[in-house]
């Protein structure tokens, strides 16, 4: 009896564990607010720090340049962290080298590229 | 004549460019500015970050001509940093300047200019400095620059309206009062800016930018 009530008591352990990381992992998803597109939530939210964003018009290059690719759902540039969060849709994807080449041609650095999948 | 087609020459050929005179690729900007001097109106393409081409047209209230020119803009070097940015652009135009001033009735004359520009900018900070050369063979050649330098009371992020305080001085060496001094307010909101000023001759200053 005690076998059965410490193995049940993992299992439980063990789905709300999972369920709670799922349900982060949502809450994430929702708490970032696209300034365009939107958030696919079974995509991969790729976050990019980057050099030399400090004004609007940077943002504007940055947003449109990536809402032009298929791969993009949605884009948020934010200027007092100096990173871009780009929401790739599911079964998309964007190389790293591709990401620093789009920035690159618009005119900015980047220091790191960070992905989660969701 | 030597010295017209080395001007022109220059004009065409030289990697020297005038501020945020390029957008982002494939990005197009409007802009006119207007100053005690001149009322100006540009508008030009950037198929890439590095340059744009566009259409200028500039009247002179003092002389009375209007120049139409087709402009070109060249970044030369860019400076990332992580919260700052520098830029280094060579500017130039050809074109005709019509006037009827004086005995110029009904003049017709080819023109040039050429110049530089740079900027340093935080979220915080902005500073920038320009000059330009004009020839427009006997009718007015002349050198002028200009420096600006603004701070953001508050900052705001991307999509909210930023508000910059800033001053700019004028030098016009061959005007009798060759120094101008302009505090304006800078209104960035989304795709628009515009700058609202008055100088120390009481004359109104008014630049308005929008990027699409």
């Amino acid at each position: 009896m005690k076998k059965i009530n410490i193995v049940s008591l993992s299992i439980l352990l063990f789905i709300s564990t999972f369920a709670l990381a799922n349900e982060q992992d949502h809450m994430e998803s929702n708490q970032i607010e696209v300034q365009a597109g939107s958030i696919d939530p079974n995509g991969t939210l790729v976050t990019v720090a980057v050099e030399g964003m400090v004004c609007d018009f940077c943002a504007q290059a940055i947003e449109k340049v990536f809402m032009k690719r298929e791969e993009v759902a949605g884009i948020t540039v934010n200027l007092d962290d100096q990173n871009v969060i780009i929401s790739l849709k599911s079964e998309k994807d964007i190389e790293n080298t591709i990401i620093e080449e789009l920035f690159l041609n618009a005119g900015y650095n980047i220091q790191t590229i960070d992905r989660k999948k969701l | 004549m030597l010295i017209k087609l080395i001007f022109l020459f220059i004009i065409i050929f030289s990697n020297v460019s005038f501020a945020r005179p390029v957008s982002y690729p494939e990005g197009w900007t409007w802009m006119t500015k207007n100053n005690s001097e001149l009322n100006t109106m540009h508008i030009h393409y950037s198929p890439t970050f590095r340059y744009s081409l566009g259409y200028r047209a500039e009247y002179s209230k003092a002389e009375e001509y209007s120049v139409h020119a087709l402009h070109y803009n060249q970044l030369i070097k860019r400076w990332n940093r992580r919260h700052s940015q520098a830029n280094f652009y060579t500017k130039k135009g050809i074109g005709v300047l019509f006037t009827d001033f004086g005995n110029y009735e009904s003049k017709k004359k080819y023109t040039g200019y050429i110049g530089i520009s740079s900027d340093w900018e935080t979220r915080r900070y902005f500073i920038s400095y320009e000059n330009r050369y004009f020839h427009s063979g006997k009718i007015n050649n002349y050198f002028s620059q200009k420096a600006q330098i603004g701070i953001a009371p508050y900052i705001g992020n991307y999509g909210d309206l930023h508000t910059w305080l800033m001053f700019k001085t004028d030098h016009n060496p061959e005007t009798t009062n060759a120094l101008t001094y302009t505090p304006l307010l800078r209104f960035f909101y989304k795709t628009h800016l515009v700058e609202i000023g008055a100088n120390n001759k009481n004359k109104v200053l008014f630049n308005w930018t929008i990027r699409f």
